[in-house]
Order: structure tokens, then sequence, then C-alpha cells
């Protein structure tokens, strides 16, 4: 489903990810670990064009994300589901409507928003707090809301940047049986983070960051890391 | 249907961001309609000083007196060959005394005093000079009379008051533009967020800009609406009434209406302001939202 080949990303002098070769069938679910500063979120953010590799190219389902030009970067992001650390809620709205909004944009019908909506919020555990707002809820809650708002659409493939970043390690736990639970419906998830202790319990595939290079595919390596 | 529903969600978020704006949005407002009715007013001036101009046109006349034993009615055809020239007169020496004799009282033995004159006039004001520059020289000419000044000087007064009225709509519309902008560019930074998820989430690019840029047109919308009653009021009382003092103390039939245009200047006015704004706003849209 996701294959990056020879993928380099230049901030000016700065080299934030080096000559990166990996291939992620769908429906798996891939941890990116590393320090602060591995290049975690540069490679997340190449995967939904907020950036664009200097080298090299990124295929989603065969399409070059690289080369994609700007009118059609919407139509990729509909493909996708995108969970931040900070959340993203709009204060102002009740959880519904942070959920909805997106799809009020792309055009959904009320009545199939309803459904939507309601059908997220039920996956999450949050059905019974529709109507409150993000400042009623916990950070945990929060991140619910924003794994909700990212599967609302039934996208092919989630993009988790440090999900868990702002939660203690219960929450987080949490946070990441719930992304495997979605894991589980067939989506592919890549999930970034430092929290390798976490990571450890998953026994999932882990691709280890560290100045920009992948150090260690566990798919691929037996070695034994720090991370896996 | 589904491009129904998203025109009628941009609409609830220009709602939104008109709300959002609060009080910058009397403050455009004002400056923008202030701008806009000083545009019309110099566009209405420019067109009522043109009628003035048009209908003086028509009465573009001068007289040439000439001198006794001339000959008047070959000088007469001379002058009627000049291509500038619209009407040539010929009034005699005796009709022009019965006149003036009938006008001022004088008594029938009074010896006449006056000359044969013509009396000329031209196709366009414009051409009054030059044709009285060409006539001057010839001879059995004594004297020539016409009003120069009155066209000169209202020539004069209306390139001033339009060049100028035009700097001060132009130093106005910069002013304007620059709030609107910066208004603009404020609730799209204070919705950075809404951007960004709707951006992330993969909405099209026109829904994202749609309710700033028809903020912007709401901008023009309202105060081209506003700016059109100071000038349907100046037109209505103040250059009527100014028409009718005029008028008395004219000998000429004046016609000030510029009613007839006052239609084209509003939807001038309306274009402007909605175009202007708009073309901001997406100006700024483009600038601060990026895909």
């Amino acid at each position: 489903m996701i294959k990056f080949k020879n993928v380099s990303k230049f901030y000016g002098p700065i080299k934030a990810l080096d000559n990166i070769n990996f291939e992620i069938e769908a429906g798996e679910m891939v941890f990116i670990v590393g320090p602060s500063g591995a290049g975690k979120s540069t490679l997340m953010k190449l995967l939904y064009r907020e950036e664009r590799n200097t080298h090299g190219q990124i295929l989603i389902n065969n399409i070059d994300v690289s080369s994609l030009s700007e009118d059609k970067i919407p139509y990729l992001r509909r493909r996708m589901g995108i969970i931040f650390q900070d959340f993203k809620l709009l204060p102002n709205k009740s959880i519904f409507d942070n959920i909805a909004y997106g799809l009020r944009g792309l055009g959904v019908s009320e009545f199939e928003i309803q459904k939507r909506v309601a059908g997220a919020l039920n996956l999450v555990g949050l059905l019974e707090r529709a109507e409150a707002f993000p400042d009623e809820l916990s950070g945990g809650e929060q991140q619910r809301v924003g794994i909700a708002r990212a599967i609302v659409q039934g996208p092919p493939l989630v993009i988790a940047d440090e999900p868990t970043g702002n939660l203690d390690p219960k929450t987080s736990i949490e946070i990441f049986n719930l992304l495997k639970s979605v894991s589980l419906r067939g989506t592919t998830v890549i999930v970034s983070t430092h929290n390798h202790k976490i990571v450890k319990e998953f026994k999932e595939r882990v691709l280890v960051l560290e100045d920009g290079k992948l150090v260690n595919d566990t798919l691929l390596s037996t070695v034994s890391n720090p991370y896996a | 249907m589904r491009s129904i529903r998203i025109i009628w969600r941009i609409l609830k978020e220009t709602y939104q961001s008109i709300k959002f704006s609060g009080m910058s949005n009397f403050m455009v407002i004002s400056i923008l309609t202030v701008t806009l009715a000083l545009f019309g007013g110099v566009l209405q001036f420019n067109s009522s000083i043109k009628q003035i101009y048009q209908n003086l046109d028509n009465q573009l006349e001068f007289s040439i007196y000439l001198i006794e034993g001339a000959e008047t009615k070959a000088i007469a055809q001379k002058i009627s060959q000049i291509e500038a020239v619209k009407k040539v007169d010929i009034i005699p020496k005796d009709i022009a005394w019965r006149t003036f004799r009938d006008k001022f009282g004088f008594s029938e033995d009074s010896s006449n005093p006056l000359p044969d004159t013509l009396h000329v006039n031209v196709k366009r004001a414009q051409d009054l000079n030059p044709v009285i520059e060409q006539i001057k020289n010839y001879s059995g000419i004594e004297q020539i009379s016409y009003a120069p000044q009155l066209f000169q000087g209202l020539r004069r007064v209306r390139s001033i008051l339009f060049s100028f009225g035009l700097f001060i709509t132009l130093i106005l519309a910069i002013s304007t533009i620059t709030i609107i902008s910066n208004t603009i560019q404020l609730i799209v930074k204070s919705r950075s967020l809404e951007i960004k998820i709707l951006r992330l989430v993969g909405v099209d690019d026109w829904y994202i800009r749609g309710p700033f840029i028809t903020h912007g047109i709401f901008y023009g919308l309202v105060s081209s609406l506003i700016a059109i009653i100071p000038l349907i009021i100046f037109q209505n009382f103040v250059w009527n009434s100014f028409q009718t003092s005029f008028k008395t103390i004219m000998p000429l039939t004046f016609s000030f209406d510029s009613g007839n245009e006052l239609g084209l200047i509003f939807v001038i006015m309306f274009l402007t302001g909605i175009i202007v704004c708009g073309t901001s706003s997406y100006m700024v849209t483009n600038r601060y939202i990026k895909v």
C-alpha cells in the first residue's frame, strides 16, 4: 500500500530524512519510533503532503504522492485520517460538530453525517458525550475524539503523529489499543511515538529512525534494538 | 445536491465570519462607503458637467461685426465653408438696428451706428478658438465677440475637480483595500485551526477560501448600497435646487439632468465595490491559506 523509495528530505542544509526505504502492506499497524528530532514527524508529513520530499518517491496505492499536483492533494487526504499530538479540536464546537466539521466541508448530507459521527463516537466510546465541548473532556477523551474524527470517513489509512505525546502511560495504552482495534478492522495504521516502552507491549512492526536514517525495521531485521 | 449543500454551508460560514469580525465590520464598511460615495460623486459630477458641456456645445455661437462696406455675403459664404462651422446667419445692419431701437426705445430718426453682423455657430466647443483664430484675419472684419472664458473655465474646473476627485478616491481606495486585507487576514489567522482541519480532511480549496471571499464581497455589497443613498440625496435636492438657481441667471436654456447616467453610476459603484473587495479577500486567502 505504501512504498518509500530512497526518500530524503532537506530543510536547507539540514537533512531531516536520509534515503529512507520501506514498504507497508494494507491493514498493517506500524510504529515509527525514535528520539525527538529523528525525523518521525517529517516522515508523517510527507505521507499527507504537508511537506514534500526532496528526493525519492513516496507511493500510496501506486500514486506518487511527491509529484501530486496541489489540486489533487485534497483527494489524497480524503483517503486518510490524521491524528495529532495536540488533538486539534475546535474549542467552540461540540464533540459532534468537531467530527462533523470536515464532513460538512465535503458536502456530506446531514442525515449521513449523523449516522457516520454516531458510528465513530460509538467506536471510541464517547457517544454519550456528543454534545460536550472539548474543554469538558480529559486529555485521553479528547484524543479519542481525534481518533473518531480521523476514522469518520472510513479511510483505508490512518496516520497518528505522536498521539500519546500529551498523555499519561495508562491513557496512552488505551489510545494505542483503540488504534489497534481500528487496524483490526482492516485499516492501515501508522503511529509515530517516542514512547518505546509501550510500543514493546504491542508486538507490532516497528521502524526505528535516528538522525533521519531508518536504522531498523523489525519486519526485516532480527537484530535487537532499543525499541522493539 | 452536494453543490447546493456546499454553497449553503459556505454562506453559513460567511455569516459566522462576519459575526466574528464584530466592530471591524463597522469600520471597514464605513470607510468603504465613504470611498465609494466619493467615487460615485466624482462620476456623477463628471456626468453633470459633461451634460452642461453638451448643452453649451449646441449653442456655441459668436458674433462677427463687419466694417462699413464689407462684402457681407461673400464673407458669410467663406466662413460657412470652414469644416468646423455649423451655421452662419447674416444679420443686416437695418434689422439689427430696428431690433436694438425697439428694445431700448431710440427714435426712428437716429442714425444707424451698427454694422452688418454675422452669427456663427461651430460644431463643438473645441472648434471655437481655432475657427475664431482663422476668421479674425479675414478682411472686412471689425470685431469678433464671444465668451471664451465660460467654456475654458468650465473645461478647467471639470478637469481639475475630476482629477482631484479621482486622486482622493484612489488614496481612499488604497486605504480601504489595506483595511479589508488586514481584516480578512486577521480572520484567516484566528481561524487557522479550522482551516488546517479542513485542509487535512481533504476539503476542496474553494470551500476553504469561499467564506473569506464572500465576506469581502459582503463588504462591497453593503457599502455600495449605503454609498448610493447620499448620491440620490445630492441628485434630488442639492443638484436640482442648484440647477433651478443657475437657470434663472443664465440666458441659455441649460439642462443639468444627469439622471439618465445615475443608474449606470450606481451599477459601476456596485460592481467596483464587489470586485475590489472580492479580489482583495481572494489575494489574502491566496497568500495565507496554503494547500
